[in-house]
């Protein structure tokens, strides 16, 4: 769960992943498990598996607990929003031990972002600066959860709610969302003459690669294969296609450029079924899990946006 | 060491009443009988005749001779046995279960079996042990070992009424029933089993385990194998009784548990299986997970709990199914997704907690109580891990893991509290405006927007590969200051209900034509 970095791994992480690998129920890990998190604060790296199984030895030696390691795990399990991963530290901790103010100040601060109350969040991180600013990347990842839950609620997300939930104003929210528009395939309304009252196009990104892009409509899927073209990388998105129209049901795309695909819902077997696109070698060709085409050939089609 | 404790010196107080004439070394020619002939028959290797003496003659003369007392001490009968150490080993652990089952174990013996387990498992994971024994047994070992650590945890954590002489015991042995020890058995027996390469190599078609149920029919023992299998159970099982739900289902993930298997060859498996696992995704939130797999077995258990109504498992059974209907009553008022439940299973909750259901939607205190009644009844059975504090004052602290996971649960129901009350309106409209929908909410437009995104969350779970999915019923998204509403349209399935209602008549009429008038 959560989002593992991707750089290379240390060597103490690798030492540790071995030995919960091999002896996960023994307590001599601990000081190994306890420089690890340490490492994972300084590094931006994450393992929650690691981190349970700390909790795990200090739940059955109670007297061994360190808070500061444990404040520190909770603030990365924060960090891995939308993951429950908060809750599962908490299942672990005893009643008494969360009853301590520094502890008590991250529930109320989880409470907040589980319920959506991000002016809140900030504002009670805000007085809390030497919980949260400890762990660096703190501020990066908790907006990197703000945008999700944005991009999965918003067709189109006014510029003062996005402000509001990433703490961002002015000439640094420029900034920001100029990186997106480069590095996320984000577009600014103006640039993009989409013929509004069609309404169809739902394109969705997101700065992690966990949550899904979701087509309605061919004109949605020639969106999805422009970006493509000019943005190599682009497949790290999952692709969702349904046909959310109700009033009409409607081919996706025509025959001639590929076969036709029409799920009524995007519940959780199109997720799976469509989930593998990703590995195709042909950089042009969509494929579901089977390698079946599902579409060839794109670039007989004419494509244009609007 | 299995057989050198004295039983007769003193040891084990009396047992009400009726102990008074039982006598330890006393060996009925009836057990004398069983043991000569369970004997043979492991000696044989015949598992259907070790299956029946064992699912049967075993409760059998416990029903009519041991009723309330102790089977006779295995010093007693191992002469019968030419003092075979294995057997004796399973014949102790026969002789705990039956004891846990029908009296109250004392610490002495509540430390003891805990020994005679140890040295079972040793015995078994030196591979010296040459037996094919039924799966039903081993599982039951599995279980019986979880459910004796989980027995001792409560046990200790009641620290209030203990009196001296115990206080001394739990120090003097406080190896026993280690959590340490409990886990790294487990997982022992299933790193030494070498199971999850048996059931990847099975997957390649190179190995077969599941076809022959785990029995080994070209001579070897089946008993380290399927131990090593049911052992990933059990550590699902004793995560979820520490509240580690992720680690659980971590244990469980060789096990394909969307297939048939040899967890499915025991009823016992395949519900304790299904129910930890339904149970740890209702807590990460993965309800349309929990929602299916309820449904799954709620399904298998109506339609077969008739062959098992002479099976010592039979009362265990319909316990949990019961409290699987609760848990999948928490779940679907979570996550109303009716449509993943079939329709017996659904008529089934319906007349259970059907009217609960509905009160527990309308998410006002009595809805709490319900979701706090409903989670107390079907939850597992928390334990607190860590030795206690012997320092005086000795206060009780066995109900605290439970309070805690109770707590947290009822955290996230609130959180989740003003959910269904969108959900409702979502249902009405296709489209309806922000203002709208603030006002019939009684809210700001601000804290509507907060409440959406809040359900755009909670209906978003994250799988076990990381991936979002939705688990969304009716799903909705803000455009300009219109909110939109998507909802999937469930086909629905008549012939079920008329096939089921066919049925019906045709008993009522068959009824009627019995009736004679006068």
């Amino acid at each position: 769960m959560g989002k593992e970095a991707t750089n290379e791994k240390s060597q103490l992480a690798h030492t540790v992943e071995q030995l919960i690998a091999v002896n996960p129920y023994n307590p001599d890990i601990r000081p190994d498990l306890e420089n690890y998190v340490n490492e994972q604060v300084s590094s931006q790296t994450y393992n929650l598996d690691a981190n349970l199984c700390l909790l795990r030895l200090y739940q059955f030696e109670s007297e061994r607990m360190s808070t500061p390691i444990v404040a520190r795990i909770l603030v990365k399990a924060l960090m891995a929003m939308p993951a429950p991963d908060f809750s599962l530290c908490l299942f672990l901790i005893p009643e008494r031990v969360q009853m301590e103010e520094q502890f008590k100040t991250l529930i109320v601060l989880s409470h907040y972002l589980e319920t959506a109350r991000f002016r809140q969040f900030w504002d009670e991180a805000a007085k809390s600066r030497h919980i949260v600013e400890a762990v660096s990347g703190f501020e990066q990842a908790i907006r990197a959860y703000a945008v999700h839950v944005l991009s999965i609620t918003y067709q189109k997300v006014p510029r003062a709610i996005l402000a509001e939930a990433i703490n961002i104003e002015g000439v640094s929210l420029d900034k920001f969302l100029e990186h997106h528009v480069s590095n996320n395939g984000w577009v600014i309304e103006k640039e993009l003459e989409i013929d509004e009252s069609t309404k169809k196009i739902e394109a969705r990104y997101v700065v992690d690669g966990n949550a899904a892009l979701l087509i309605c409509n061919d004109v949605g899927v020639k969106l999805y294969i422009e970006v493509k073209k000019s943005v190599p990388d682009f497949e790290m998105y999952l692709l969702i296609i349904n046909t959310i129209d109700k009033d009409e049901v409607e081919m996706l795309f025509e025959g001639e450029t590929g076969t036709v695909m029409c799920l009524e819902n995007f519940c959780r077997e199109v997720v799976e079924l469509i989930g593998d696109i990703i590995d195709c070698s042909d950089s042009m060709s969509l494929c579901d899990v089977k390698l079946n085409k599902i579409i060839s050939d794109c670039n007989n089609s004419d494509v244009k946006i609007g | 060491m299995a057989a050198s404790y004295e039983y007769e010196d003193g040891g084990y107080p009396q047992q009400g009443d009726s102990s008074g004439s039982y006598d330890p070394n006393f060996v009925p020619d009836s057990v004398k009988s069983f043991v000569v002939h369970l004997y043979r028959h492991i000696r044989e290797k015949n598992v259907y005749e070790i299956h029946q003496m064992y699912e049967s003659s075993f409760q059998t003369l416990s029903e009519r001779m041991f009723k309330e007392t102790p089977w006779p001490s295995v010093d007693a009968v191992s002469p019968y046995v030419d003092n075979d150490h294995v057997f004796c080993l399973l014949y102790r652990e026969m002789w705990f279960r039956h004891l846990y089952a029908r009296l109250s174990p004392t610490l002495r013996q509540r430390i003891d079996s805990w020994d005679n387990y140890c040295s079972l498992f040793q015995v078994v994971l030196h591979g010296v042990v040459n037996m094919q024994l039924p799966n039903q047994w081993l599982w039951d070992m599995v279980d019986e070992f979880v459910y004796q650590f989980q027995a001792f945890c409560q046990y200790r954590a009641k620290m209030k009424n203990k009196t001296a002489e115990e206080i001394a015991l739990l120090k003097q042995y406080d190896q026993a029933w280690n959590v340490y020890g409990v886990l790294n058995f487990l997982q022992a027996l299933v790193e030494k089993s070498t199971i999850i390469q048996i059931l990847e190599r099975e997957k390649e078609g190179v190995e077969e385990f599941t076809a022959t149920d785990g029995y080994d029919y070209s001579g070897g023992s089946n008993v380290l194998k399927v131990l090593g299998y049911f052992s990933m159970i059990g550590l699902l099982r004793v995560h979820c009784l520490l509240g580690d739900y992720h680690t659980g289902l971590k244990c469980l993930r060789p096990i394909d548990i969307t297939q048939q298997g040899v967890y499915t060859s025991v009823i016992g498996s395949h519900i304790t299986t299904i129910y930890h696992y339904g149970f740890a995704n209702l807590m990460l939130r993965r309800y349309v997970e929990a929602i299916h797999e309820f449904n799954k077995i709620l399904l298998y258990i109506y339609k077969t709990k008739q062959y098992h109504q002479k099976s010592p498992q039979y009362e265990q059974i319909l316990k949990k199914n019961e409290q699987m209907y609760a848990l999948l009553a928490i779940s679907l008022s979570l996550c109303p997704q009716m449509k993943l439940v079939e329709e017996t299973v659904n008529s089934q909750l319906r007349e259970k907690y059907g009217e609960k259901m509905a009160r527990m939607l309308r998410y006002d205190d009595e809805a709490f109580a319900l979701y706090d009644e409903l989670f107390s009844y079907a939850c597992p059975k928390f334990i607190t891990p860590s030795a206690p504090s012997f320092e005086e004052p000795l206060v009780n602290y066995n109900q605290d893991a439970y309070r805690l996971q109770l707590k947290l649960f009822l955290y996230e129901v609130k959180q989740q509290q003003l959910l269904a009350g969108v959900r409702t309106f979502l249902k009405v409209y296709s489209t309806i405006s922000l203002g709208k929908l603030a006002n019939y909410m009684e809210a700001d437009e601000p804290t509507l927007r907060t409440i959406l995104m809040t359900y755009k969350h909670k209906t978003h779970a994250v799988d076990s590969y990381g991936k979002i999915i939705s688990n969304a019923d009716v799903d909705f998204y803000i455009d300009e200051d219109m909110i939109r509403v998507v909802e999937s349209k469930p086909t629905k399935k008549y012939g079920d209900y008329f096939l089921r209602q066919i049925v019906k008549l045709e008993g009522i009429m068959t009824d009627i034509d019995r009736i004679k008038l006068e």
